[in-house]
């Protein structure tokens, strides 16, 4: 059965592929209806008027300012905006006041021509900074949607973008998910071009590249792939452009929009694709040849490829001593094992393999299951999910509930289900044990349930053996799995000497840097399952 | 020709370590000569490098070539055809021998209660996972999980420790060299010259010219490790005990008192008959492939389990039986798989290649 | 789609219907087990046997953690049954036990003397052949009584009485009175053709209303003959057999002082070692059983210095006649009361001589009354703890 549906994952993830596909066919027809617009600006300045009203009617935050200007030939000029998302000062200093202090009648000619009109502006008249000149209508209402300030001017045949974008945003803070107790305070924030900066401060090559585009059909998402040319590797890059081109998705909020639809295996309970909000982090992944993709408004960034050591290794520890550093990786691995197999163990050992259990501390387990009227299974059932609903509970509350929901969780229904005789002092103990170490290694944290209860299953089912046959399945799975053609497993299995001492152990830095840091991962062509086809000789 | 699978050769090591212990870990077949045993496993262990090594230069002959297209290409089409057929049934045969013994050996000490065939049958649902995904996730699996086995083996080692007697051993060749040499031909047949098998997965082996190396690294490997089993459960329980229980491993774990450390034999016995299965099923399929002129192997996957499985059931009637035919008979229903085919595919594919090399010269 | 979503949500609910019906063949949970600790093994006629089991209480051990220290509440449940064979008897057993009893934490086997004397090889059958069963657990002999008597003495001092005596017999680290062997020590001496196993003793000291363990005396040792029980010895002698098997460690030795009769000193022994050399010469064969040990002064009466060169020697001479003395009397009973192989001598020529031991096997009980048996000991005083000579009392 189990076998059927592993299966099965993986006959899903083709036809979710495949569908993705399609989908992006039947995309390909409606993609314009959002936007039916000329490509052509008007050349007479009221049309342009009539059409931008028609198009931003109803939106109370557009501004169009309709402006004369000139001293002898007049020319009428339309400025308009996003209210909140310029800078009204660069717009008010550098634009509109250059246009009533200047002095038309020195150099009449070019004003009066139509073909140079924009170009003269340009030279002579503004003096903000970035300007670009647009010819496309269309694209003129998408600059002016992501806050770009747009100057029509009578008679011309295209617009002048004024980049004058500000608004407000979060400073630059710690972030909340990976706090550390050595490393930089910062963390990335929403904005698109602050993340850039912060990763070029970190690394000043000229090779670090940032490749943009959009995503989105509706929101018209920035999105920014990082890499840096000559480590990482060309082939995962490609592949990445094009999954990222197969993409036709109305919205793109968040980069998990972005990693569910890029991913290799979407029914995997494990990971592919890292997350990080942490720029030291993410810089250290693209030195050892990794590619980031920052997506605009969010600051998780995604790094592939994502291998499964990673979920055991925390920026941290390059920044600790050796000894501790390592101390602390073999910490987040035992932590790993418990937290899944703990509850299993138990329940085989209870249920099974009583005989391995000393009689001294078979006494005092006794002792705590005397008068438990339910099965060590459906107690450990029952206790996981009342830690997960206490999780849940905690996760979403202001944070002094938070804190009224834990205690309520760990002190009144952990005491009173002992004493009502619902569940063992033990059971108590294992399961809050097992939570504990959960919260060791957070980057596993989505996956850590299912592990648990599959291996739970299995226990239940024979004991130490179906542990084994269980844990055998996940071996499997994870050993199949590759992220953008690396395999899951990577230094483990296919064993790999270079990259085994950035493992279960820290090698100091001296012997790791040497070479094999900067060493791109290895793209193999067949990623897919179809790895096992077997062609006729001819 | 199969498109693109390659496994590196520490992972040939591992498979062909793992393989080439299998079930010889908890079922010691040299019981028969009580405590000379591990003579007649040194005797078989050397003789073991000249049969693999034989296999392995069968394979250099006929490079990228599996066992069945080998046989067809020396054998001609008609005889070729018959001998991978009975080539293909030896690895059905393996199999559901590989599968009766481990459930054997789980349903009577492990889980008296549990019918044989649900431990098959459950434990079969990861083995027909892992066919399914093919060699490369195979081989990649067994290389963390056959860490188990050898830990497993140091712990015992070091637990019983303090009941070993040395003297055991003695007197060493009461009863001669024959029986001895009996027992070592035997041991040659099962475990050693299973890797037979090996022929089939030869050619997806990356580094083709170390394959000599990797394959002598593991027997050395396997045979140290039997040496030890042998001469811990020799000196732990006496060369009556030895002769008498069935599972000697197990029996040893059993006299040390205290903590108590069974379950690490049957996880490490798991991880070794799947490790032996996988390799049988996983050949067998490609060898139906390839002698049928297919394209996938996937469909037949869950067929060949299920024979497989079935066909364990009815091998044979109890335990004592399996363990009498596995010591008298299956040495020499061996011999023509193991010994006598392979040696004239040697001599064929040596006198061929004088041909070639006389032909390409004149 | 659709389906395949619906063909994962089916086979989910499959799963969970599996894990909620099968409760598999041996999952049996803690609280449908019975723990036995400990077996009493007992004759009642010809045909019949009596197997006693000393089972957990686990209504009385949860209760007790609750109200602290109540030593008389029953911690263990005894109960006997009567049947023809081993298994037969303990079967019987699930008709007043309502939990199934498990054997695989057994602690003691306590075989008393009648089924002793009429041979103890089937039930050593049993034990070697049942899965759930280990070879670790120690065995003892009841002398005078019946097994059934010592598993219902109770214990002061532990929740569980087979604990506490198989923890004594543990004790034969450091007090070689104490006689101790394990079913595996047993079942291997069993199966060597000519050599036999000696099995610890226990007793009632004295008869009382309720048996406590303080009224048992677990000393000396059973002497068998193939498996039957043929004779016993005292706490001395076990000390000599002791020290042939190389079992003693640790232990206090108590001779007169050399230089005063009438004053005793105590030797506390830490290490010894024995070897047993085997020389043949022409078709006599003589053993010769090499002692060496270490010990220091544990305490004297006299007040004279015993640690100078001279005094020591003269104390380590009359260590070694001591332990001599205790070697040759075992070495007697054996050779000549008894005439039982009990230390492997046959075992000893057989790995050695292979060929001359066939000559000999048929009538071996001869051959090991006439062997000749040499005791060399060597012991070595190695300090005399802090002090030098005892507090002269003026």
């Amino acid at each position: 059965m189990v076998g059927m549906d592993n299966n099965m994952f993986r006959k899903l993830g083709n036809i979710f592929r495949y569908m993705k596909l399609e989908k992006e066919k039947s995309k390909n027809k409606k993609i314009d209806i959002s936007l039916n617009i000329d490509t052509k600006i008007p050349k007479d300045i009221n049309n342009i008027e009539i059409e931008l009203k028609k198009i931003f009617v109803d939106s109370f935050d557009f501004i169009l300012r309709k402006i004369t200007i000139g001293d002898d030939f007049k020319r009428e000029v339309i400025i308009t905006y996003i209210d909140g998302m310029i800078n009204e000062e660069i717009i008010n200093n550098d634009v509109l006041e250059r246009f009533l202090e200047f002095d038309y009648n020195k150099d009449n000619d070019e004003w009066t021509r139509e073909e140079d009109i924009i170009q003269f502006i340009k030279k002579e008249i503004i003096t903000a900074s970035d300007i670009r000149e647009v010819k496309d209508f269309k694209k003129t209402i998408e600059s002016i949607l992501s806050g770009d300030t747009l100057m029509y001017v009578n008679g011309a045949d295209s617009a002048l973008v004024i980049s004058a974008r500000d608004w407000k945003e979060r400073s630059i803070s710690e972030p909340v998910t990976e706090s550390v107790i050595r490393g930089p305070r910062e963390g990335f924030v929403e904005n698109l071009k602050t993340n850039t900066a912060m990763l070029r401060r970190k690394i000043k090559n000229p090779k670090l590249k940032f490749e943009t585009l959009t995503l989105g059909v509706e929101t018209d998402t920035d999105i920014c792939i990082c890499y840096i040319k000559g480590i990482a590797d060309e082939n995962i890059i490609s592949d990445l452009k094009y999954r990222l081109s197969c993409i036709k998705s109305d919205s793109i909020l968040e980069s998990g929009y972005i990693e569910q639809f890029i991913e290799d295996a979407p029914f995997s309970p494990f990971q592919t694709i890292g997350v990080s909000e942490r720029p030291d982090k993410v810089a250290g992944k693209l030195l050892e040849g990794r590619i980031a993709i920052i997506c605009d408004g969010t600051p998780f960034v995604l790094t592939l490829p994502y291998l499964f050591v990673e979920t055991l290794q925390s920026s941290e520890d390059y920044y600790s001593r050796i000894l501790y550093a390592s101390f602390n990786r073999m910490l987040r691995f035992i932590s790993f094992i418990i937290t899944t197999m703990l509850p299993a163990l138990y329940i085989a050992l209870i249920n099974f393999h009583t005989k391995v259990i000393p009689v001294r501390l078979l006494l005092s387990i006794m002792d705590s299951h005397e008068g438990i009227p339910f099965d060590p299974f459906w107690e450990a059932i029952f206790m996981s999910l009342l830690f997960e609903l206490l999780r849940e509970a905690g996760i979403r509350m202001p944070q002094p509930i938070g804190q009224a929901i834990s205690i309520v969780g760990a002190l009144v229904i952990g005491e009173s289900v002992v004493a009502a005789g619902l569940a063992s002092e033990i059971m108590i103990i294992i399961i809050a044990l097992t939570a504990i170490t959960s919260f060791i290694v957070p980057a596993l944290s989505e996956s850590l349930p299912f592990i648990r209860i599959i291996l739970m299953i299995g226990a239940n089912i024979l004991g130490f053996m179906g542990i084994v046959i269980m844990l055998a399945i996940i071996m499997l799975h994870l050993s199949s799995l590759r992220s953008f053609g690396v395999p899951y497993l990577s230094p483990f299995s296919p064993f790999r000497k270079e990259r085994i001492e950035d493992t279960l152990i820290r090698a100091p830095l001296w012997s790791m840097f040497k070479s094999s840091k900067l060493s791109s991962w290895k793209y193999s062509n067949n990623y897919s399952d179809d790895k096992n086809y077997i062609e006729k000789e001819d | 020709m199969l498109k693109n699978i390659e496994i590196s050769n520490k992972e040939l090591i591992i498979l062909m370590a793992g393989f080439i212990i299998g079930d010889s870990i908890i079922v010691n077949i040299a019981r028969a000569v009580k405590q000379d045993a591990w003579i007649s496993i040194i005797i078989s262990w050397v003789f073991a490098y000249v049969l693999i090594g034989m296999y392995v230069y069968i394979a250099k002959l006929n490079p990228n070539k599996t066992l069945i297209e080998i046989l067809i290409d020396i054998f001609g089409k008609y005889i070729g055809r018959i001998l991978s057929v009975l080539y293909l049934w030896y690895f059905l045969h393996l199999s559901s021998l590989i599968f009766r013994s481990y459930s054997e050996y789980i349903s009577i000490v492990v889980f008296p209660e549990t019918p044989r065939i649900f431990i098959t049958a459950f434990s079969s649902v990861a083995l027909v996972i892992g066919l399914k995904y093919g060699l490369e996730t195979i081989a990649r699996t067994s290389m963390i999980a056959f860490i188990i086995p050898p830990i497993s083996i140091i712990i015992i080692l070091l637990r019983s420790f303090k009941h070993m007697d040395i003297t055991n051993i003695q007197p060493v060749l009461e009863y001669g060299m024959n029986p001895i040499l009996k027992t070592s031909f035997g041991l040659l047949t099962f475990p050693f010259g299973e890797a037979i098998l090996f022929l089939m997965i030869f050619t997806f082996v990356n580094k083709k010219e170390k394959i000599l190396k990797s394959s002598f690294i593991s027997i050395t490997f396997v045979g140290v490790l039997l040496i030890i089993i042998s001469l811990m459960n020799i000196m732990v329980l006496g060369p009556e005990m030895i002769n008498r229980n069935y599972f000697n491993l197990h029996r040893t774990s059993t006299v040390v008192p205290g903590a108590i450390i069974d379950p690490f034999i049957t996880v490490s016995q798991l991880v070794l008959a799947a490790i032996q299965i996988w390799i049988c099923i996983y050949s067998l399929l490609i060898g139906i492939t390839q002698l049928f002129n297919l394209n996938d192997y996937k469909p037949f996957v869950i067929p060949i389990v299920i024979i497989s499985v079935s066909l364990s059931n009815w091998l044979y009637n109890n335990v004592a039986e399996m363990f009498r035919i596995a010591q008298e008979i299956y040495p020499y229903y061996a011999i023509p798989f193991q010994f006598i085919i392979p040696i004239i595919i040697l001599i064929i594919s040596l006198i061929k290649q004088k041909g070639n090399s006389k032909s390409t010269s004149t | 789609m659709r389906t395949i979503l619906y063909k994962v949500i089916l086979t989910l609910i499959i799963i969970s219907i599996l894990l909620g019906t099968t409760g598999c063949w041996d999952n049996v949970t803690l609280i449908e087990k019975a723990i036995v600790l400990g077996i009493g093994l007992d004759k009642i006629d010809d045909d019949t046997i009596e197997v006693t089991l000393q089972i957990i209480n686990p209504v009385s051990l949860s209760s007790q953690g609750n109200s602290s220290g109540s030593t008389n509440t029953n911690n263990v449940w005894v109960h006997s049954t009567q049947g023809d064979t081993l298994f037969d008897t303990i079967r019987k057993q699930l008709q007043t036990v309502n939990r199934k009893p498990y054997y695989s934490h057994l602690q003691l086997i306590v075989i008393g003397e009648e089924l002793a004397r009429s041979g103890i090889g089937e039930f050593l059958d049993f034990f070697e052949r049942d899965q759930e069963l280990r070879l670790a657990p120690n065995v003892v002999i009841a002398k005078d009584t019946t097994a059934k008597k010592i598993l219902s003495a109770k214990s002061d001092l532990e929740n569980i009485p087979a604990m506490h005596l198989m923890e004594i017999l543990l004790n034969d680290k450091s007090d070689f009175h104490i006689y101790n062997v394990r079913l595996f020590d047993i079942i291997t001496s069993l199966n060597f053709p000519k050599k036999n196993p000696t099995i610890g003793k226990i007793e009632i000291k004295e008869e009382v209303s309720e048996l406590k363990i303080a009224n048992i005396d677990v000393k000396g040792a059973g002497i068998f003959l193939e498996d039957k029980l043929i004779g016993w010895i005292d706490d001395d002698s076990v000390e000599g057999l002791n020290y042939i098997l190389g079992k003693v460690q640790n232990g206090l030795i108590i001779v007169k002082d050399p230089l005063n009769e009438e004053e005793l000193v105590t030797i506390e022994q830490k290490r010894s070692d024995t070897k047993i050399g085997l020389n043949i010469e022409g078709d006599q064969f003589k053993y010769s059983i090499n002692i060496k040990a270490q010990g220091t002064i544990g305490g004297q009466q006299g007040e004279d210095d015993l640690t100078n060169q001279k005094n020591s020697k003269m104390l380590e001479k009359k260590v070694e006649d001591s332990i001599n003395k205790k070697v040759q009397n075992i070495v007697d009973l054996a050779q000549n009361e008894y005439k039982s192989d009990i230390f492997g001598f046959g075992e000893k020529l057989y790995k050695e001589y292979p060929d001359y031991w066939k000559n000999v096997e048929s009538n071996w009980e001869d051959e090991f009354s006439n062997a000749l048996v040499e005791i060399n000991v060597d012991f070595k005083i190695i300090n005399s703890g802090l002090i030098d000579s005892a507090n002269e009392i003026e």
